[in-house]
């Protein structure tokens, strides 16, 4: 995570809180635990109350924490993602992001960085593929990356 | 049938003409194992729609009020944990119904001839359901093939759950695209049972109690 203070050059402070405030959309967060007709015939059954409240969240959480470890003992670091045809990546690229497309930001591509930084084995900057320097320089390992919309949120599954 | 169905285990001169246990419809970790099994499939239900919501198959969403979790990040938690309870009731479900060969008893054979005649029957309201211990051949069918569902939905998880670690299964079921395809149909088949299900439970109440209270 990058502390405030840290911020890379180019940072643009207000996008970052906005993108930071649209993580947790206030209204449906109440709504967490609730929303859910079928759950609430089930207390019917259950006489107990489950929709409710923070020991539910907390449960949900305690398990989440037993996916990670499932998930960690699962984990082969040697079973590599399948490689795929190039005739099989979708075009256009499908957006992926946690807000609708038109909500993502315009970004220009000479001036865009996506930097690697904390725990990682190798801080690095990287230009958009889209711009004159990762044109002039080596070939692009993200050639599908969206043309003056890029989301730097990126998430594979394992 | 009624007169010979062992749901009433006392005869005209108050003794019991049975074992009390032959009477039971439904052994106690049958019961059990339902509503836990009714319990997850309902957390399941509601949180995989609000998945599908938030990355929609097909040109339809479902009604937010049916789904569970609030947002994608929510219904993910609630269908990540519900599927252990899913899995592990399943997994004593299947094992004891196998020890005790109650599985195989209740569900063998089907055959296709009586699935249509049983069928045929229950639409026109003909079925006999006084002995509610024996499945009719509708009721194997639908209890046999919900199984297979189940099968195919917990396969078909496993494969988007973990698509590069379970790659072989992944690759079996169409890769990921696919499995997201079989898991969707088979959650189609699991409500389109569940309506059946319930509607039969509330025309024949003595089921609904056989299920609570095991006779």
């Amino acid at each position: 995570m990058r502390r405030a203070g840290r911020r890379g050059p180019g940072v643009d402070t207000g996008l970052l809180l906005g993108d930071a405030s649209k993580l947790l959309p206030e209204p449906s967060r109440r709504l967490f635990l609730r929303n859910a007709a079928s759950l609430g015939a089930l207390t019917l059954f259950t006489g107990c109350e489950i929709v409710d409240g923070r020991s539910a969240e907390k449960a949900l959480r305690v398990v989440s924490q037993f996916n990670d470890w499932v998930q960690a003992r699962l984990f082969n670091p040697n079973r590599l993602a399948p490689t795929y045809a190039e005739s099989a990546i979708t075009r256009p690229f499908p957006f992926n992001g946690y807000y609708p497309e038109e909500a993502a930001p315009d970004i220009d591509e000479d001036r865009y960085k996506l930097i690697v930084d904390g725990l990682v084995a190798s801080r690095r900057r990287r230009r958009s593929p889209g711009s004159s320097a990762s044109r002039a320089g080596a070939p692009s390992a993200n050639g599908q990356a969206r043309r003056s919309r890029t989301s730097s949120h990126a998430s594979a599954p394992t | 049938m009624a007169l010979t169905g062992n749901t009433n285990p006392v005869d005209a001169s108050g003794t019991q003409a049975q074992p009390p246990e032959q009477s039971v419809i439904h052994p106690l970790y049958v019961r059990i194992t339902h509503w836990i099994n009714a319990l997850a499939v309902l957390i399941l239900i509601g949180s995989g729609w609000q998945i599908y919501n938030a990355s929609p198959l097909f040109a339809f969403t479902f009604p937010g009020s049916l789904t569970l979790g609030g947002w994608l990040a929510g219904g993910l938690l609630w269908h990540f944990a519900a599927m252990w309870l899913l899995v592990a009731n399943g997994l004593v479900y299947v094992v004891l119904g196998l020890a005790t060969g109650r599985l195989r008893r209740q569900l063998l054979p089907i055959r296709p001839a009586d699935v249509v005649r049983d069928v045929a029957a229950a639409l026109a309201g003909r079925l006999s359901r006084d002995d509610l211990a024996r499945y009719n051949a509708a009721q194997k069918a639908l209890y046999a093939g919900v199984l297979l569902a189940g099968v195919v939905i917990v396969a078909s998880g496993l494969a988007m759950w973990k698509p590069v670690q379970l790659q072989e299964l992944a690759a079996l079921l169409g890769g990921y695209e696919g499995a997201r395809l079989v898991h969707f149909f088979a959650m189609a088949a699991i409500v389109l049972f569940l309506v059946v299900h319930v509607v039969m439970a509330l025309l024949v109440p003595r089921s609904l109690r056989a299920m609570i209270r095991g006779r």
